[in-house]
Formats: C-alpha cells, structure tokens, sequence
C-alpha cells in the first residue's frame, strides 16, 4: 500500500484553525494599528483642539458681551436725552444729563468689572462723559478738566464714520491718557460705536476699553491636563502675538512690533502663513510640534481683525499617545492571538481527542488486548464508531477466544501426538536396533553353519572322506552352488536390511583411506573364479591405468565384489565375455559383459530381462530373482552412502551390459 | 617331521573345528585346535604355532583378546594369525586388526580359503 506520510488530524485542524482565525486576526489588527493613526492623531489632540475651541468661544463671546454692552449703551434713553439736548441745556441741565449717564455707565462698569473705562466722547473727539473702573470694585467719574480729547485716536477715527449700530474694535492696545501710557501698562481693546440724537445726527462715539487680560487671562490660566506643557498664542492677521501663554513672547509695548513677537520668528514660513491664512480649524505638524489652531474673531469683527489662536503641544508627546494606544492595540492583538491559538489549539485537542482514544485503543487492540475498551463519552460519529469499534472488538474477543481455546485443544492434541510420535519414533529406533541386532546376530548365525556345511561339502569334493562316484560328485556340486547362491542371496537380504537400519538408526561410518581400486577388483576377481568357470566366462581386466582413491576400502570391496557377482550370477549370461577397464581420470571402472544368449527366449525380451535384472530393485519372477538383483542394491546402498553412483547402460551391441562405477 | 607350518585352529563351534582339522589333516598340516581363548593362550604359551586360525566369538576369553595376549609378548611376532568371524562389520574387523590379527576373513568360508590365505601370509613374512 502507498500511502504518503501525512500530518496528524490535531495538527492538520490547529493549522485550518489558526488559517481561519490568526489571519483575521493579524490582518484586522495591523491594519487596525495602521489605519488608526489618524483617527488615533485627531483623538489625541482632541484636548488640544477643545482647549482652543473653547478658548476661541471665550474670546468671542467676551467680544460679543462687550458689544452687545456698547450697543446698549449707546441706545440708553440717557443718551439719546444728553445727545439731543446737552447742547441747548443750561450747565445744572447739563450736569444733570450727564449724571443719568454716569449712573448708567456706573452701573454697566460695576455689573460687569471688565471694563477699564467707558466714555462718551462728541462728534469733535473731546470726552464728555468717562467713567473709569478699577478693581475690585471701585470707580471713578472723570470730570472737568480731566476729561481728554480722543480726537486723535484710532478708535474715535475708525469709529465715527462707522454707520449707527457697527462697532469698532481696536487691536490690543496698552492704554494712554493724555498721549502718555498709563502705568501700570493696561492692556486694553476699545470698542467704539457711534452715537446718534433722536434727529439721527451722529453725536459722537462711546467707547468702552476692555481690559485685555479678560480675553488673554484664560490662555495663561486654563492649562489642558493632557499637555501641562503646551503653549497657547493668539496671533492676529498679520502675524504677531497678541497674547501667548509665554508672557516673553506677548507683545509688550504697542510700537515695538518686532519680528521676534511673530510667528515667523519661531515656525517656518510655510506654517505660517498656513496659520494666518487658513479659515478652517485644524492642525498642522512641524518637526517638533504638532500646532492645532482656531479661527477666534466673532463675525462682526471679521472685517478688522482675523485672530487666530493656536495650541503648540510637543509632538513627540502627540505621538506618545498614540503610540501608547498602538502599544495597547498590539498588546490586544497579541493576547487576542495568544487567546486564539490556545483556543485553537485546545479545539483541536478537544476534537481530535476521541479519535486519539479510538486510535490508542485500537492500538492496544491490534497488539493483542482484546479486553480493552474504548471509553464512549459522547453518542456524536466518532462515539457512535468507538461503539461499533467496541462491538467488533467484543466479537473478535469472543473469535479470539474461541480460536484460543480451539488453538489450545489443538494444541493440546499435536503434543499429545508429538509425544505419541516420539514414543513410537523411539520405539521405531528401538524397533530398528533390534532389527539390526537381529540382523546381524542372523547373518552370525546363518555363517556359522554355513561355514560347517561348506567345509564339509569341501571334504566330500576333496573325496577325503572316501571316493565319490561321479553322481555324488555331481550332487555335491549342485549342492556346493545352491549353497553359495542361498548363502548370497539371504547374505545380501541381510545386508541390505542392514544398511537400511544402519541408515535409519544412524549408525553408518565410513573409514576413509588411500588404497588401489585396481587390487580390490583383482582380489573380488579371484573371489568369483569358480563362478566364471561355472559359467564357462571369460573375464579380461586391463588394468593398464592404476586406479587409487581416498574412500572405504571394504565398502569399496563389498562394492565391486557384488557388483562382479551380479553380473556372473546373472541368469542369462553364459559363455560370455566380461571386461573390465579403470579410468583414474574420471575416477570410475567399467565392467562390460557381452552375453551370449541361448536359444530358450526371443531376443527382445531377453534384453528386457538383462536390464530390469541389473536396473530394478526387486523383481517378481522365480525365473530371474537371484544373486544380480540383489548384489546391485547392495552396490547401490553402499555407492549412496560414499556419495558415489553406479549406471547400468547398453553398449552399441544390445548384448552388450555397461556397469558404470563412479567412485 | 614336515614343513608344512604348524596350525593352532581356535575355535568353540565343534563341526567348524572338527571340520577344518579333517581339511588341513588331510593335507598334512600339523594341527591343534582349542575351543576357547583360554586353552588358545595355553596352548601357545606351552608351543607356539607358526599359524594360529582363530574365531573371534570365543567362550571365557574372546578372540580379540587372545590375539592381543599373544602379540603381548614379543617373542611371538613371527606366530601367523588369520581371524575369522561370521561379525563381518568393519568395525570389528579393524579391532581384530588392531588387537594383533594379519588377516580378517569372514565366515562362511572353505576351508580352501584358509591355507590360500595362510599361504600367501606366509609367503609374505618369509619376503
């Protein structure tokens, strides 16, 4: 089975988790923290900008009182009685008129302790009716003498020709009296409106002088908690201070506009004129300062005067705020995302964790505890699969233990076979030593009278029991080679039966050593002397190649011995030749017979016979069982134990028998 | 007097000793004869043989035992002694020949076989 390797289901989930979650997540965020600096900027100088808004509505709404004080002022029944007729009026008329005026102004000036002075002041510039205020509370009515020709002044000459209603409002200005600057130096503005009789002629003005520091009080005082540092100008259209919260930079003395009391003396050009010209709020930023700046002039001053008031806060302060919520907004997204991974993380393990058990557990299982459960927590697919998974589990179980116990039983049952087998292997070894020690206490036993009949059949041929007519010779002869035929063939049945238990029991040695082939055939020749007379055979052994070999001599011996026996025993050969050749290049000996067949079987069938004499174990034919058959088994069993062979074939001539003995 | 050598037939089967005897007897060979190890050794020990035919499965003390006694004494080297025995394995063979025997030849035998192989033993030792 191909199968790639792959991550676990956990990982794999934590990972679309995270894909899912995370990338919002820091995508939201970095673009939270980008984006935001703006709004985050605006927020930051939110104190700033309210603190020169409400300064701003301050100075306009001072402005405003002090016209709508003026306008009122100029419109008192008073006046208009003192305008239309102090002219024509007596001197006790006139002191009279001009009383009602001053209880009028004494009154504005003591309801409002702002003022420094008010005054009317006739069509020719002189004062006629002044009033000055001083604080806390205390005012004084200027006559006589003491009153001053405003003819000259700006406020009277702007003024006078304004139409009835418009007031004029002078720049900041230290006050005179009598073309001197009063001291202590009294900041002042004036506003100046222009008075009418009840014939509408132009009477003259009235004025009020505003002491400046009612404006500028506040830029000094109110301080924005956020920036305890910051400084607060107001500058007018063309540039100089007309009050700053740094008293060394507000303008000191009227005639001594230095640039040094500009804005162009502490920002560049390009934010200056930007502050001077601009008609909207805003702010502007330079290296080290952000300036957040204010159109304060009220609209009935706008065609004389364009105040501006800006708030100077250091902008590494600005930006340390907002840096402070960009630290808090990532401090967010970090522990949101550290929130987000755990609860990834930990929605994985939760999810994953039934499949781990059934995993585990069918782990456990694969490696052989069958006994072992899943635990079910929850009915969803995975505990409904861990259910089935304990089912099967359970029936396997229940196979398992039933193919156990077969297993055992069977088990039980070979053992017992076993057991049974080696009692009967040992008795079959018991069997074949008995075999074998029947066997040769046979072949002992059968030698032994053998040796007797032998030797004495030998006596009667020797005749040394007395002469032998010829038939008893004949009869002794006859006996003599059934004899040696019985002897051989119960001799290789004995020995065949031997090697055959010797085989089975192990009990087979071999005793190797050096020794001529050539001399064993010659020895096993004289052996089978009297057979090959019998037979009237010839036996011709060129021995011209010595044949030695490293290998058991008697089994050697036996070997050839049988193997000549077979062939001079044979049934069918008469008469014949037998040749025997050696070759110590191909370490093997050759016994060739050439048969001379009688006359007593068809020639193909004799070949057949010559053949499964030599060639086939055992044959059931009284006519052909004999000697042969059994002397090459022998030689078979005997070449198998030396790891030799023995190959019967058929010369060119099919009377020709080929024994091939491979040593 | 002949000279013929003197054959001492070891041998505790009385028609195999009775046998052999009548053979050799026959043919003029001087003989004795024994029917187990102990008279064998006696034997020798009162004359010695110059061939001794000698069965290994011998009552009181076996063949091989005798062969060992008699090879013992070294005046005795020249003594000719052909075992036979109708245990033809190898094993046995080469105990005969280790404990002292010249020859081993297995039973059943003529009585021909004997004195060939005597004779060629002799044949042998006399160079």
């Amino acid at each position: 089975m191909n199968t790639k390797k792959s991550l676990s289901i956990q990982k794999k989930l934590l990972l679309y988790f995270l894909a899912i979650a995370v990338a919002p997540v820091i995508i939201t965020g970095a673009c939270a923290i980008y984006f935001a600096t703006t709004p985050l900027l605006y927020f930051a100088l939110n104190p700033v900008k309210n603190h020169v808004v409400s300064y701003a509505n301050h100075i306009r709404q001072e402005l405003y009182n002090v016209r709508e004080d003026i306008l009122y002022a100029s419109r008192l029944p008073g006046m208009s009685r003192l305008l239309t007729f102090y002219q024509e009026s007596s001197d006790a008329e006139r002191v009279n008129l001009q009383e009602d005026m001053v209880n009028s102004f004494v009154e504005l000036l003591s309801k409002r302790k702002k003022y420094h002075y008010i005054s009317y002041i006739d069509e020719t510039g002189r004062e006629t009716v002044r009033v000055n205020f001083s604080l806390p509370d205390s005012w004084r009515v200027i006559v006589g003498d003491q009153l001053q020709n405003k003819s000259h002044t700006d406020f009277f000459i702007n003024s006078i020709g304004l139409p009835l209603g418009e007031v004029y409002v002078s720049p900041t200005i230290l006050n005179e009296e009598n073309g001197i600057l009063e001291t202590p130096y009294t900041e002042v503005i004036y506003l100046a409106t222009p008075v009418q009789d009840i014939n509408g002629q132009i009477k003259g003005i009235i004025t009020i002088a505003l002491r400046a520091e009612v404006l500028f009080k506040p830029l000094v005082e109110w301080r924005i908690s956020q920036y305890p540092s910051a400084e607060s100008f107001v500058v007018n259209e063309k540039g100089f201070y007309i009050a700053h919260s740094n008293s060394d930079k507000t303008r000191g003395k009227q005639h001594l506009l230095e640039m040094k009391w500009s804005i162009f003396s502490d920002y560049p050009a390009e934010i200056s004129g930007t502050l001077l010209q601009s008609k909207e709020d805003g702010f502007l930023e330079t290296r080290d300062s952000v300036l957040v700046y204010t159109r304060c002039s009220p609209v009935f001053l706008q065609k004389q005067h364009s105040w501006g008031i800006v708030a100077s806060v250091s902008r590494t302060k600005v930006y340390r705020t907002i840096d402070h919520f960009k630290y808090m907004f990532a401090a967010i997204l970090i522990v949101t995302l550290a929130m987000v991974i755990f609860i990834a993380y930990f929605l994985s393990k939760q999810f994953t964790l039934p499949i781990t058990r059934l995993r585990m557990g069918a782990k456990l299982i694969s490696g052989g505890d069958l006994a072992h459960r899943i635990d079910v927590t929850a009915f969803d697919e995975i505990g409904e699969l861990a259910y089935d998974f304990n089912l099967m589990t359970e029936q396997l179980q229940g196979l398992y233990q039933n193919l156990e116990d077969k297993v055992s039983q069977r088990t039980e049952m070979l053992q017992k076979a076993m057991e049974d087998l080696k009692h009967k292997d040992e008795l079959l070894e018991e069997s074949n030593q008995a075999t074998l020690d029947f066997l040769k206490n046979l072949s002992i036993q059968l030698r032994t009278p053998l040796t007797s009949v032998i030797g004495q059949l030998s006596l009667l041929e020797k005749n040394i029991y007395g002469e032998l007519t010829s038939k008893q010779q004949i009869a002794i002869k006859k006996i003599h080679k059934n004899l040696f035929e019985t002897f051989k063939w119960l001799d290789g049945i004995i020995r065949i039966s031997t090697l055959a238990s010797a085989q089975t029991s192990g009990d087979l040695r071999v005793n190797k050593q050096d020794f001529s082939v050539s001399q064993s055939i010659t020895q096993a020749i004289h052996s089978i002397q009297y057979a090959l007379s019998e037979k009237n055979m010839l036996l011709k052994f060129e021995s011209a190649d010595d044949l030695s070999i490293y290998s058991d001599k008697e089994k050697i011996d036996e070997i050839i011995s049988s193997v000549l026996h077979a062939v001079v025993h044979h049934p069918l050969t008469h008469d014949g030749i037998i040749t025997i050749t050696v070759s110590s290049e191909k370490q093997e000996a050759i016994i060739v017979s050439k048969i001379i067949f009688s006359t007593e079987y068809p020639e193909s069938e004799k070949i057949d016979d010559i053949y499964k004499a030599l060639t086939e174990p055992f044959i059931h034919s009284p006519t052909f069982f004999n000697i042969t058959n059994l002397s090459i088994c022998v030689s078979r069993a005997l070449l198998i134990i030396l790891n030799g062979s023995l190959e019967v074939g058929f010369g060119k001539e099919k009377n020709v028998i080929s024994i091939t003995i491979s040593f | 007097m002949t000279d013929k050598p003197e054959i001492l037939i070891v041998e505790d089967n009385n028609d195999n000793l009775e046998t052999f005897s009548t053979f050799l007897e026959f043919f003029k060979y001087p003989v004795r004869t024994a029917s187990d190890g102990e008279e064998a050794l006696k034997s020798v020990a009162a004359k010695k043989p110059d061939v001794i035919f000698l069965d290994l499965s011998l009552p009181k003390i076996d063949g091989w035992e005798v062969a060992r006694r008699i090879r013992s004494d070294s005046s005795n080297a020249n003594i000719v002694i052909i075992a036979f025995s109708a245990m033809a394995l190898p094993a046995e063979i080469e105990r005969a020949l280790q404990a002292g025997c010249n020859r081993f030849v297995s039973k059943p035998l003529p009585p021909e076989t004997l004195i060939e192989e005597m004779n060629k033993l002799i044949q042998k030792r006399n160079g």
